[in-house]
């Protein structure tokens, strides 16, 4: 009977504890972040079995990851280190530099993030990996936006296991489920920025990388210019899989709803996209400075 | 008795051969399927400056078994496609469900773009390249321009094959309603395109430089230029209705009032349909000229 009443009162102070760390409301004026990094930060997990995103890490640079409502927000990070979010079990990892992770209501939202060293995100089973240097995701409501991401590093997501709704999204001075009036991203890939998920039986799996673009979002006049030198590669090497599907948004507007729309962009380095060896409605997609519908 | 039904149903199959035939005359399928022009996707009611320059490599691989309606979820390549799925590859342009004021989209690749599929069955799978193009959008004014001198290759392959799209557009309109359109398309490379299969229905393999495709419009002024080479092979074993278009500074299967249409060719340009067994395919090419195109109309 004891040992039932310690199995409960585990039970729910590990309850508690994923609670308190979702827990994260705002009701404020301003917020201002300001980050340097320049030695590594490390988080290394082996959890055990359990639902995607049962275990977390979380990750924010000078990052906004707060629900809420604020006036005006300003996030800045510079990373010119190692960051490494590692895990063996099923996991959600999310990593904010100088950005926005978060249903944040705001008038202005300003994110710059760059990233000089190298950013990992990796786990063994089911993943869910959210990864934004200089951008806003999580359903910000903002009047204006003003996104800028740098890469020269390395930054990499892989992914292993046998997951069916495994997502990888690495976004580069850009932004994802937002709603606002005057968006202006910018940004910029000098180094490489890889994804790869590799399993032995996968399906609706999705990998997406945005450079200095916009996806599934509603607002007015956009503005983006992106540059990518570097490299950019999606790997999903899985065994059985079906509706798979690998996104490069750079410089693009895609699901979005919008008045006016201008692009600018410039490709200069390797774009490549590898898809699984086998499944249905599998769909690679690139949009490089272009205005695309669902 | 049985003769006579033998030779019923002889004659019921050619005419629904016959048929189908006739009704990619005109280069492309005037079926449109339901969806693709009434899909949710970007509302735009302002003005649309898309410009994107590729001057690096750009490289999709893809396939393998029982690979199946990997096609387009976005209007624009092989317009009338509701499949989700396939390779595609965007420079500047814009594309699905848009409804825009005033649109100029403007892209440029100087590098080598590839797009690789090789399975054992695949099936309504889509293969696009679209640079400074203009797809399954309704506007005003319409200026596309399009500049390509790296190469570009498409490869399909595959055991079984069916419903598949090889397409490659250069400063080209498809499937698209406006006042004034005004396309300019320049080819300085190659673009090879590449489909074999055992077992083939109903695949096709586009080329468009500065082109209009299924398009609606007061004012038409197309110009396309190709200096380099473009080469569509179909090679199958069993290949029914297959149809290489292409199509350089002209108009198809379009309705206008003012069609201005100008090319200039100084490369190679081949289509190879080496099939065995094959029926009803067809092999078009427009240069400078109008095909299938219903000229001095909308009259507003």
């Amino acid at each position: 009977m004891k040992i039932a009443r310690l199995a409960v009162l585990v039970c729910a102070a590990s309850a508690c504890a994923v609670a308190a760390a979702d827990d994260k409301s705002l009701d404020t004026r301003n917020i201002t972040t300001h980050a340097t990094i320049t030695s590594s930060i490390t988080q290394s997990a082996g959890t055990g079995a359990g639902a995607a995103g049962d275990s977390k890490q979380a990750l924010e640079i000078g990052g906004v990851a707060a629900s809420g409502s604020a006036r005006d927000v300003t996030a800045t990070a510079n990373v010119a280190a190692l960051v490494t979010q590692t895990s063996n079990g099923r996991n959600e990892q999310t990593l904010a530099i100088g950005g926005v992770d978060a249903a944040l209501s705001a008038r202005n939202v300003v994110v710059n993030g760059t990233a000089l060293g190298a950013i990992t995100q990796s786990a063994d089973t089911r993943i869910v990996q959210r990864l934004g240097i200089g951008a806003a995701l999580g359903s910000v409501d903002a009047r204006d936006v003003i996104a800028n991401g740098t890469v020269t590093g390395v930054v990499t997501q892989t992914g292993k296991g046998n997951g069916l709704n495994d997502q990888q999204n690495i976004l580069v001075g850009a932004v994802k489920d937002t709603s606002g009036r005057n968006l202006n991203l910018s940004g910029n890939v000098t180094g490489a920025i890889t994804q790869v998920a590799t399993s032995g039986a996968n399906g609706a799996n999705s990998q997406d990388i945005l450079v200095g673009a916009i996806d599934n979002s509603d607002v007015r006049d956009v503005t983006t210019n992106a540059t990518v030198i570097g490299l950019v590669t999606q790997i999903s090497g899985t065994g059985l899989s079906g509706t798979n599907r690998q996104s490069v948004n750079i410089g693009g507007v895609r699901n979005a709803s919008i008045r006016d729309a201008s692009t600018f962009v410039l490709v200069g380095g390797g774009v490549t996209q590898i898809g699984p060896v086998g499944g249905d409605q599998n769909r690679q997609k690139m949009v490089l400075g272009g205005v695309e519908g669902r | 008795m049985k003769l006579r039904q033998l030779a019923v149903a002889v004659l019921a199959t050619c005419a629904a051969l016959s048929a189908m035939a006739q009704s990619i005359t005109d280069g492309s399928s005037n079926t449109i399927l339901p969806g693709s022009l009434t899909r949710s996707g970007v509302n735009v009611t302002g003005n649309i400056n898309a410009q994107g320059t590729v001057t690096g490599t750009v490289t999709q691989v893809g396939g393998g078994v029982g690979n199946l309606a990997n096609g387009s979820n976005t209007p624009g390549g092989r317009a009338g496609s509701t499949i989700a799925g396939g390779q595609q590859v965007r420079v500047g342009g814009v594309a699905g469900d848009v409804n825009a004021r005033n649109i100029t989209a403007t892209g440029s690749a100087t590098a080598d773009i590839s797009q690789t599929r090789i399975g054992t069955l695949t099936g309504g799978n889509e293969q696009l390249v679209a640079i400074g193009s203009v797809g399954n959008t309704t506007a005003n004014d319409i200026n596309v321009r399009g500049n390509v001198v790296g190469i570009i290759t498409q490869i399909g392959a595959a055991g079984a094959s069916g419903l598949n799209t090889q397409a490659v557009e250069v400063g080209s309109v498809d499937d698209t309603t406006a006042n004034n359109v005004t396309a300019d398309g320049v080819l300085g490379a190659t673009v090879t395109q590449t489909s074999s299969n055992t077992l083939s229905l109903l695949n096709e393999q586009v080329v468009a430089v500065g082109a209009a495709r299924r398009v609606e419009a007061n004012n038409l002024t197309l110009k396309g230029t190709v200096v380099g080479a473009i080469t569509q092979n179909e090679v199958n074993v069993g290949a029914t209705a297959i149809s290489q278009v292409l199509n350089v500074g002209g108009a198809n299967n379009a309705v206008a009032r003012n069609i201005d249409a100008t090319a200039t060719v100084r490369g190679l340009v081949t289509q190879v349909s080496a099939n065995v067994g094959a029926g009803g395919n067809l092999q078009s090419v427009v240069v400078g000229g109008v095909q299938g195109t219903r000229a001095g109309g909308p009259q507003n």
